[in-house]
């Protein structure tokens, strides 16, 4: 954001750059000013940075793999919190019909350490399944985690 | 005549400089170019104000600002 597009001689100008940090694990961002000064017509502004997850996670995405029918299939993810961040790992849903989840704090990780259990159930049907684990957390920052889940029950006759 | 075209000479070169001091540009002056955040947490939505001045003595136009 730009503060005036002309600046008398002796006046000063801003210019406003905004970063979202969101998915990234970087930061590198160039802005480019086009002036009419002879000796400068073009500038480039930059902005660089270190990008850390607010919550760690072991698996990006939980597949179950292509299974008869009738197993049951448990797969397990670790989330971590940075010992300085003072967030918590609140509840976990799964939108996917066939697959239940539940958490655990890990044992003597003072809650810095949460797995999460994603279940699929034995009576799952033939075929793919898919949908996402949220996992709700107390930061203003990241209140949600999103997990993408599949799996494939094979025909019962492969 | 060929007294005269020294002088004629002389005064063309001083008018010649004349004209370039008139002339009048725009001087952009940022106090930084460059942002260093650290590090920092995914999810925060960071902002940062770079500012300038012109001391040039013409008008300082900003005729382009954007992403590259």
């Amino acid at each position: 954001m730009l503060s005036a597009k002309q600046i008398a001689p002796g006046g000063s100008g801003r210019i406003e750059v905004a970063v979202n940090t969101q998915g990234q694990t970087a930061i590198h961002k160039s802005v480019v000013v086009v002036t009419n000064d002879p000796k400068q017509p073009q500038i480039s502004l930059s902005l660089t940075g270190m990008v850390i997850p607010e919550f760690g996670l072991s698996e990006r995405f939980i597949y179950f793999g292509s299974v008869p029918p009738g197993k049951e299939i448990v797969k397990e993810l670790l989330i971590t919190i940075p010992p300085e961040k003072s967030v918590k790992v609140l509840s976990a849903e799964s939108t996917d019909q066939y697959v239940a989840v539940k958490l655990e704090s890990v044992p003597g990780s003072d809650g810095k350490k949460t797995k999460l259990i994603a279940t699929q159930k034995s009576d799952t049907k033939p075929g793919y399944h898919f949908g996402t684990v949220v996992i709700k957390t107390s930061s203003p920052l990241t209140p949600e985690l999103r997990i993408p889940v599949r799996g494939n029950v094979t025909a019962a006759s492969q | 005549m060929k007294r005269l075209l020294p002088v004629l000479l002389a005064i063309l070169a001083l008018g010649l400089v004349a004209l370039q001091a008139a002339e009048k540009t725009a001087v952009i002056a940022f106090d930084g170019i460059t942002k260093d955040f650290g590090t920092v947490t995914e999810g925060e939505r960071l902002k940062y104000v770079f500012t300038f001045k012109n001391k040039g003595d013409a008008t300082l136009e900003i005729l382009k600002v954007e992403p590259s």
